[in-house]
């Protein structure tokens, strides 16, 4: 499926609207997106634009206020500043790594608790939707305890069965690696619940009939469920991306960044650049430039699963 | 048409019926009792350790330890947490229905009129492409203003309804895409026999599609609540001592005398109580799978 | 004539005098139970104003002990002054984002009247001009503030910027050397260290020694006795600490007229190389990620023979139900010399809505009589008068000490961010000790950053 309203030909919308029709449905559909612009302008289109300001002019916070007009001078600077590269690179790491890897379980997850007549169907749900609850601070500070070389209780269990405990946070090659699998833990959980809801409204025809001509489970799947179910993944995945690419919370409480530099990610650096080096120019120049990486991804990542899926 | 029970049985050859699980059923039930295994550890060690003293945490091998029920006392009797669970929860729920009222509506328009092509959804998916931090100073700008309403100042600060504004901000375009996913997968015939009918736009929206989408009403609804129950930036900014919410009181509990980790696991296990419904929501409205779907 | 003779016109005389005097005594009772009242016994008289009655200052605190202790003497305040007091008490991480938040939204109604600042947030906030010159005001202040009470150690820290004093210092953090004394006298131990160590256990009087101690003595149990417990996560915890090292070797971050850094010299160099072996091969497993809770529990459960940390980790060993070390450790001054001094104090910020109200608080709040009963109160006093105070001593033992870290102690050099330096120098620390560079490199690089601020 593709970007609504971008296709042509598309496969589910209404038939095109007589021109009667359309000059009677065109307030209807207006009036029905404009309370989402309403809001979205007042809360959001104001930091917005005041980010895209700022970012054009020299706002260092110990300066006073917003300086002068420096045109993409900000801009020049951030993208030439070391740390900004580690964490864009950081950041691109744990995105894919993250997305790939909870989709595929919650898809997973979600296929195999979709089975009609599974016992303690219930139960399993129950638990594999708790940590939506938990807090990414609490997950993080009870991650860092678990993950404790000494006093932990992941190494403790290790040590239990004879392997030898690692140093999870503490050295640059497996520090990633381990937020990682912390993120994992707490974030699959929702896209199990979008990618379930997702499952649960398929409709039933499509499936019934090609059982009907005898169709195996593996052809069924490959052939009407997963291509049905994109778009609800493509908004899953896209989702997960998008909160990927902006993770702080996580890493602040696990790592502060570190070892070293190893996991800082882009938000880390922007909060950084912002309130620890005053700068608010560059922070918001930053921003910026996330902004319009997310918005290129997004469009990339649309456009490559229309191709994928066109029936 | 056969009724949707039979087709099932017709679909899913999970268990023979001489009785007794297939292997595939078997295999399931491994997987995911493992992924629940992975998942309720973690937990399992938080409820233990917020019935414990202070350094419990660092002594993992210690089973035989005397419970103690402090922590709770602490949290709620000291330090008075339901005030900030109740407001996390009240202000979830608003901000949850707001962006469902709100964002269903548009969602609907998008995915059935393709309303203002690819540059309104992308810009409205755009608005959340900032991070947070970023928003932060100018969203604060914002918010101080104190307003004159009938010639009583109000102060937005500190204020429940601020940031149930401001997460629906956050959670409008998160709640709008999911629910246009959702509705292009429903065939449009369902509408088409409504218009035959006699049915208004808005009626054919809002007594046929929007029941027959529950699933993604709910999976968008979830999603905005448990965006905003775990919200902390804007929690801690704009409130203060009345409307804070629980993620901003737990981190108050990581003082400088070290982390308070027993009342950390005691605050999470009580973050956690709403799963119980939550998970009875779901399963009541999500997961009943076989009779939603249905045309004819 | 006898001189008690009620006939005696004398008697008279002295009956008259006996009264003057007694009547002069109650009288002079009476006005030092008044001055009590109002502030100090004896010297000058100390009031508070009332015309601010009515109003209610709000204040962004930290929530911990001494902030407790200031809370519950509030009534008091309020009594004198008829204003009401309202703390919002928030963790150190979060403070500064909050309030940076509120500085920067420029003049105008913000929300806080007077603030408790960090000392590396002081050249921050005096520079940018959000911060009231509160040295202004002392002298107006009817003696309530003197600056002469603290110690010129403790107002470069954390008062003057620029040579005008911004701020009214509140309290000291100091950082020294923890160490378990009973392991000091214990024969067993010290044999034990002899074996490995070839020589007598004894205080170590350089960084070098240092080193060398911790890491034999990391060898004597190992697992269940590390020789220092150590903090080595990105970000303050291991800047807090590692400043003990550079500044026992007699390094700094600048030279001395602060134009250039000196962070890579040979000094700075040998701190680093000497700090990551300690880490390495003297202190707990896991030391790279480790911050301060972890430091405090492993102090509290006797695993750390050593720590060079913070006192109140040393005060709060004393006071946790947990703690396995009551009365066992002790602290001295960082070997070489010379270790981090770290402090708090009051700020009037410019967007105050009640700044005179504010002022009054924070005469009273450090008035000489207020800071004792802090002080009393478990309080690290910034003042200088509870440490002449035996009673002080008596009660926490430790405080002796504290005169002699705040006076060879040091703070953050004058740079406007303070906090950018800690995040930069973090980072490359941080960047050593997980084998990512080697010492000169990381200083280096740091040194490359550390110009930027000048």
């Amino acid at each position: 499926m593709s970007i609504p309203g971008t296709e042509s030909q598309p496969n589910t919308a209404v038939n095109p609207p007589s021109r009667r029709a359309t000059r009677v449905l065109f307030p209807f559909r207006i009036k029905m997106v404009l309370p989402t612009i309403f809001a979205l302008l007042l809360i959001v289109g104001y930091p917005l634009v005041y980010s895209l300001w700022i970012s054009l002019h020299d706002y260092d916070l110990t300066e006073g206020g917003i300086g002068d007009f420096v045109g993409l001078f900000n801009f020049g600077k951030v993208i030439r500043l070391d740390p900004f590269h580690t964490a864009a690179k950081n950041t691109a790491v744990l995105t894919v790594s993250v997305v790939v890897i909870e989709l595929a379980f919650a898809l997973g997850l979600a296929l195999l608790l979709n089975q009609p007549g599974l016992r303690f169907k219930n139960v399993y749900l129950a638990i594999l939707l708790i940590p939506l609850l938990v807090s990414p601070v609490a997950v993080g500070l009870i991650w860092r305890l678990l993950l404790h070389p000494d006093l932990g209780a992941i190494n403790w269990a290790l040590n239990g069965i004879g392997l030898p405990g690692q140093e999870w946070l503490g050295q640059q090659s497996t520090a990633m690696p381990t937020v990682i699998g912390v993120d994992a833990w707490h974030e699959t959980s929702l896209l199990l619940v979008i990618i379930l809801a997702g499952l649960t409204s398929l409709p039933k025809d499509p499936i019934e009939a090609a059982t009907v001509d005898g169709a195996n489970r593996w052809q069924i799947f490959s052939t009407i469920t997963l291509p049905l179910l994109a778009p609800v993944m493509l908004v899953a995945m896209l989702i997960r991306m998008i909160a990927a690419m902006k993770t702080y919370d996580l890493i602040y409480i696990l790592t502060s960044g570190g070892p070293g530099s190893s996991t800082e990610t882009i938000s880390f650096r922007i909060w950084k650049l912002g309130f620890t080096a005053l700068d608010m120019g560059k922070a918001g120049a930053a921003s910026i430039l996330l902004l319009l990486v997310i918005l290129a991804m997004t469009m990339i990542l649309t456009r490559v699963m229309k191709i994928d899926f066109e029936s | 048409m056969q009724p949707t029970a039979s087709a099932t049985h017709v679909v899913n050859k999970t268990s023979s019926k001489r009785g007794g699980p297939s292997l595939g059923r078997i295999a399931t039930h491994l997987i995911l009792s493992f992924a629940s295994l992975i998942i309720l550890l973690p937990v399992l060690w938080t409820m233990r350790t917020s019935f414990g003293s202070p350094d419990l945490a660092y002594r993992p091998g210690d089973f035989w330890f005397s419970p103690t029920a402090d922590n709770y006392r602490k949290i709620f009797g000291e330090l008075k947490f339901q005030n900030y669970l109740w407001n996390s929860l009240w202000i979830a729920v608003a901000t949850a229905v707001a962006s469902l009222a709100i964002g269903s509506l548009a969602s609907y328009s998008i995915a059935r009129f393709r309303t203002g092509g690819t540059p309104l959804s992308l810009a409205i998916l755009g608005t959340q492409m900032l991070p947070p931090v970023t928003l932060v100073i100018p969203l604060y700008l914002l918010v101080r203003q104190r307003l004159d309403v009938l010639g009583i100042e109000i102060s937005l600060l500190d204020k429940g309804w601020t940031l149930v504004v401001v997460y629906l901000s956050f959670n409008l375009p998160f709640v709008v895409w999911i629910l246009i996913g959702f509705f292009q997968s429903i065939p449009p015939e369902i509408e088409e026999a409504a218009k035959v009918d006699g049915a208004s736009p808005f009626q054919s929206f809002w007594q046929i599609v929007l029941p027959v989408s529950l699933p993604g009403l709910l999976a968008a609804g979830v999603f905005a609540f448990v965006l905003s129950w775990n919200e902390f930036l804007f929690a801690l900014i704009l409130t203060g001592r009345e409307s804070r919410t629980m993620p901003v009181a737990l981190s108050s509990l990581m003082t400088s005398q070290g982390n308070q980790v027993g009342a950390i696991c005691a605050a999470t296990v009580a973050m956690m109580l709403p799963i119980v419904v939550l998970t009875w929501v779901i399963q009541r409205f999500l997961v009943r799978g076989l009779t939603f779907g249905a045309v004819k | 004539m006898k001189a008690n003779d009620p006939s005696n016109g004398l008697f008279d005389y002295y009956m008259n005098r006996r009264r003057l005097i007694q009547s002069a005594g109650a009288a002079g009772l009476a006005l030092a139970a008044a001055n009590r009242l109002s502030g100090i016994a004896g010297a000058q008289e100390i009031t508070f104003s009332r015309e601010f009655e009515g109003t209610t200052l709000n204040a962004l605190m930290e929530d911990l002990l001494e902030t407790t202790l200031i809370e519950q003497m509030l009534p008091d305040f309020e009594a004198l002054t008829g204003i009401k007091v309202q703390f919002e008490k928030v963790v150190y991480p979060v403070m500064h984002d909050k309030l940076v938040t509120q500085l920067a939204a420029g003049e105008g109604s913000g929300t806080y009247d007077f603030l408790e600042v960090d000392f590396y947030w002081v050249y921050e906030f005096a520079r940018a001009g959000w911060v009231e010159e509160l040295g202004l005001r002392v002298p107006d202040s009817g003696g309530a503030i003197d600056l002469t009470r603290y110690t010129d150690a403790v107002l470069a820290i954390n008062s003057l910027v620029d040579g005008k004093n911004f701020f009214i210092p509140m309290y000291v953090y100091p950082m020294g050397l923890l160490y378990r004394k009973d392991l000091m006298e214990d024969q067993a131990f010290k044999d034990s260290y002899k074996t490995i160590a070839g020589i007598d256990l004894a205080m170590p009087t350089t960084v070098e020694e240092y080193v060398a101690v911790v890491k034999a003595i990391n060898q004597i149990n190992p697992g269940e006795m590390y020789g220092a417990a150590m903090q080595g996560m990105q970000g303050d915890p291991i800047v807090m600490e590692f400043c003990n090292y550079l500044f026992g070797v007699g390094g700094s971050f600048y030279n001395a007229d602060v134009t250039a850094p000196s962070i890579n010299d040979e000094l700075g160099v040998k701190a680093l190389t000497l700090y990551v072996d300690a880490m390495a091969n003297g202190a707990q497993p896991g030391a790279a990620n480790a911050d301060l809770n972890d430091t405090g529990a492993l102090w509290r459960q006797g695993k750390a023979f050593s720590s060079a940390s913070y006192l109140f980790v040393l005060a709060d060993a004393e006071n946790m139900e947990d703690s396995q070390v009551k009365g066992k450790g002790a602290v001295t001054t960082m070997p070489g010399g010379s270790g981090l001094t770290g402090a708090w104090s009051w700020g009037v910020p410019k967007s105050s809505p009640n700044p005179d109200a504010a002022w009054e608080f924070i005469k009273w709040v450090e008035s000489p009589d207020v800071a004792m009963k802090r002080a009393l109160g478990g309080s690290v006093a910034a003042q200088k008068a509870p440490y002449d105070n035996p009673e002080y001593i008596a009660k926490y033992p430790w405080m002796a000490q504290v005169k002699d870290l705040v006076a060879t102690g040091q703070g953050l050099p004058a740079v406007t961010k303070q906090a950018q330096l800690v995040e930069i120098t973090g980072r490359h620390l941080s960047d050593a000790v997980s084998g990512g560079k080697a010492p000169q490199d990381a200083m280096d690089a740091a040194a490359e950053e550390l110009k930027e601020l000048l």
